[in-house]
């Protein structure tokens, strides 16, 4: 789903997610698995988990289940299913989302605001360089566009080309991982 | 429809009342810890 997280904006749709993980859980998946949307905690479960009908009382956790609600508050889709790997078909809530005829919602933001450089004097972890260094490289290349000094210019020009080497160097390593 | 308020991983409070104003709502529980 959060792959896919523009099919659900463009149905006017916002996805929250919602477990009994505290907020320091979630801040460290979110960022692990570069998740668009809220991921909400819900501790005891007694403010949205229980009201909802899908605490798991022996665990003390949430069923695994997708709500969907339309704008009015209207349950218009409920799966719960009887683990995590019991999932409903995608398709079948955008369907239902579909049916609703919403206007679209803006975009999420890019998954690389997510990823932003550390205030920390530590180098970049492999996952973060390369779509900062991208960020760096478009950003160089415009300015170079626009700049009248030709000093100015020249300076940007290498800038854009050292992000552009970290680009493929960071892609070149990569593939040296997913071999070994 | 049940209203709730739950704090999200930016430690923001996040309101379905609110979400509902802008739009549809998904909601994905989960048994936490991926």
């Amino acid at each position: 789903m959060a792959r896919e997280y523009g099919q659900y904006t463009r149905r006017g749709a916002q996805i929250a997610a919602v477990s009994v993980d505290p907020p320091e859980v979630n801040a460290a998946m979110v960022e692990k698995l570069v998740l668009p949307f809220s991921v909400l905690a819900d501790p005891g479960g007694e403010r949205a988990i229980k009201p909802f009908g899908v605490w798991h009382a022996e665990r003390a956790i949430a069923r695994p289940a997708i709500v969907v609600l339309a704008p009015d508050g209207r349950e218009v889709f409920r799966y719960v299913g009887a683990d995590f790997m019991d999932r409903p078909d995608d398709g079948d809530v955008l369907a239902a989302l579909e049916a609703l005829a919403l206007p679209a919602l803006p975009e999420p933001p890019a998954p690389i605001a997510h990823l932003g450089p550390r205030p920390s004097p530590r180098a970049f972890a492999l996952e973060t360089l390369a779509p900062y260094m991208r960020g760096v490289q478009l950003a160089m290349s415009a300015l170079a566009e626009r700049l009248r000094d030709a000093w100015d210019r020249e300076q940007a020009r290498r800038t854009a080309a050292v992000a552009e080497r970290y680009v493929k160097a960071q892609a070149a390593t990569r593939t040296l991982r997913e071999r070994a | 429809m049940q209203d709730f308020a739950l704090v999200d991983q930016a430690g923001e409070t996040w309101r379905l009342r609110d979400a509902l104003h802008r739009g549809a709502v998904v909601l994905v529980f989960y048994r936490g810890d991926w």
